[in-house]
């Protein structure tokens, strides 16, 4: 609801310093933990969300990412990966696990997108998620990666190299292959564009 | 590199292609491109859900800190040796250790000026999951992006506020910059209460930027009505389903209460534009919960001026005869209007102004009434016709009202007219 560019140098506002709230969080600073929260907790949800096909289970995910986070605090170095590829990494994990057990149990449907709708979805949205969502399936892990930190969280290139701890090269050399692969799906599962 | 995720990178980032691009691959590239734009249109809805979700998550996160901090070390008191001296010469030392605890004690209190008023009125007033409108000004302010933690000092004391990008922030009823919360910048809060004396800024309303630091209060909850107790409202609070409700009462030449009042009360307070500073006396209803007293409320004026409320006793010195600082205190977006549209979230008002746009924030509290409706009918037909009044923000990009509270009213056969 607000820009997010705006407002990082107003008088009296503490500097931005992404090393030291990491080294607060590492300590275990709560008013820095709730700042990590607030700052990061949407784009997890929204990275969780996009390998899982159940908004319930991706909340549960993503508040477990902070629990595990918070806990393993100590054990986190802020002089190496950003605070989000932490949790990204974790959050990787997490989802990694998750459909592991799923599989186990013989539950890959739950993976797509549910159909009945969620309140605030228009239909054709509705639809596009659960076409998305089937298609998704059919990629690789870092595949799936790539799309979500790229064209859901809106990362750049050089933002998702960091946070997948590859070059930027190797970023559009799986982007590409990402959308090739999604397009394949897309075909294959039926997906038009227009319909 | 190679060539066509070369031009692929290009073309997502311009959304051009360089001059030496052939058809083919230029067709490869767009297809590809078709994809990503797929990916992209599915963004706004997972935000959706995102932010709809963070209130739980966080209050989950919130008690799962709370829980991990390391117990208190337990206190070991050493039983004192007695000899034939012993009783004598360690009771001395002991009582002095105790003294200078003491006095180590003050010190500290002192010397880190802490303003909590942590008496068990002050944390009840404070009940996790409520909403709450608190005024105060901001002592400080960290964090960058979309997130900030704001140290606010109020009459319960400090309290750290959470903002983020989900927070509307409103000045003289337009949307501002999170940069307005600056130290010094006199605030209303509307949010939801987290533990340990944090709040969930929905909306946070900006005034004057240079106010000193507020005095905490020390809170007494009223347990028996007292004949003509009438004073200011300085803080509100409701639980989440609106059947609770308390403020916090400063009574002039008397004492700040803590007040328990019923949802009808509740409900007349927050139809002011200026819940925070009406002036109303209390009574008490026969029946009544123990411990629960109704409000007797200004009524509000088609000028947008109120009346005293009737029980009110006629001092003057009860009434400010100059503007009220609460009537200098910024205060949260009212909209009134009948319900003409519903679109998911989406709900369009008709009022005297016009057509105004509301959206209704996941965490809104939405209190029905005597309406026949459920809160959860607002979002749907059946809400169409009925007046509602809307407190809250106002969304920065589409200039929409966010609803942090829906009171909704009685259909009505026909919409406002101008009068």
């Amino acid at each position: 609801m607000r820009d997010r560019e705006e407002g990082q140098h107003g008088r009296g506002m503490q500097p931005a310093d992404p090393e030291s709230l990491a080294r607060r969080a590492a300590a275990r600073d709560e008013a820095a933990w709730t700042l990590v929260f607030d700052g990061h907790y949407r784009s997890v949800f929204a990275f969780v969300r996009s390998r899982l096909g159940n908004p319930d289970v991706a909340e549960d995910i993503a508040s477990q990412v902070f629990e595990i986070a918070f806990s393993r605090a100590d054990s986190f170095d802020y002089r190496g990966v950003p605070i989000e590829g932490w949790l990204i990494g974790i959050a990787r994990n997490l989802v990694r696990d998750h459909i592991k057990k799923l599989v186990r149990r013989g539950l890959e449907a739950e993976l797509v997108e549910a159909a009945t709708p969620a309140e605030a979805d228009q239909t054709a949205t509705i639809d596009l998620r659960q076409d998305l969502s089937q298609a998704m399936q059919g990629l690789t892990e870092d595949q799936q990666t790539v799309l979500s930190l790229r064209f859901l969280l809106d990362k750049s290139v050089e933002d998702t190299a960091r946070l997948m701890e590859r070059s930027e090269d190797a970023v559009k050399n799986l982007q590409r292959r990402a959308l090739s692969a999604m397009q394949r799906q897309l075909v294959a599962t039926g997906y038009q564009e227009d319909g | 590199m190679d060539r066509i995720d070369a031009l692929l990178d290009i073309y997502l980032e311009s959304g051009a292609f360089p001059a030496d691009a052939t058809e083919a691959e230029r067709k490869e590239v767009e297809a590809l491109a078709a994809s990503a734009r797929l990916v992209r249109a599915t963004a706004a809805a997972i935000e959706a859900e995102a932010r709809a979700s963070m209130p739980e998550a966080r209050a989950r996160f919130d008690r799962f800190v709370v829980a991990s901090r390391p117990p208190a070390p337990p206190v070991h008191v050493g039983q004192p040796r007695r000899g034939l001296f012993g009783l004598r010469l360690l009771t001395v030392p002991r009582a002095l250790g105790l003294a200078t605890a003491l006095a180590v004690l003050i010190v500290v209190a002192g010397l880190t000026g802490s303003r909590l008023t942590s008496g068990p009125e002050t944390v009840e007033a404070l009940e996790v999951g409520d909403y709450v409108e608190m005024p105060g000004v901001v002592t400080a302010a960290e964090g960058t992006g979309d997130a900030r933690l704001i140290t606010v000092s109020s009459p319960l004391g400090d309290i750290l506020v959470v903002a983020n990008a989900a927070t509307s922030i409103v000045q003289n009823e337009a949307s501002a910059g999170i940069a307005t919360l600056q130290p010094g910048a006199q605030v209303v809060v509307a949010g939801t209460v987290l533990a340990t004396r944090r709040i969930a800024a929905q909306t946070v309303a900006v005034g004057d930027p240079s106010q000193p630091a507020t005095e905490p209060l020390t809170l007494k909850r009223l347990r028996e009505l007292k004949p003509n107790l009438a004073g200011t409202v300085v803080v509100l609070t409701l639980s989440p389903d609106g059947a609770r409700a308390r403020v916090v009462l400063d009574v002039p030449g008397d004492r700040t209460y803590l007040v328990t009042i019923d949802a009808a009360s509740a409900r007349a307070l927050l139809q002011l534009s200026r819940s925070l500073g009406a002036e109303v006396s209390i009574a008490r209803k026969p029946g009544a919960a123990a411990g629960e007293f109704s409000l007797d409320v200004p009524s509000p004026q088609p000028n947008g001026t109120v009346t005293a409320p009737p029980s009110a006793p006629a001092t003057a010195t009860r009434v400010p005869q100059s503007p009220s600082p609460a009537a200098q205190r910024p205060s949260l977006v009212r909209v009134e209007g009948v319900v003409a549209a519903i679109n998911a979230r989406t709900v369009t008002l008709l009022t005297l102004d016009g057509r105004k746009t509301v959206v209704v924030r996941p965490e809104a509290r939405i209190l029905p009434g005597e309406s026949g409706l459920t809160a959860g009918q607002l979002l749907s037909a059946d809400a169409l016709g009925h007046l509602v009044v809307v407190r809250g923000g106002i969304d920065v990009g589409t200039g929409a009202v966010i609803a942090d509270i829906v009171l909704i009213g009685q259909k009505v056969e026909r919409p406002l007219q101008n009068r």
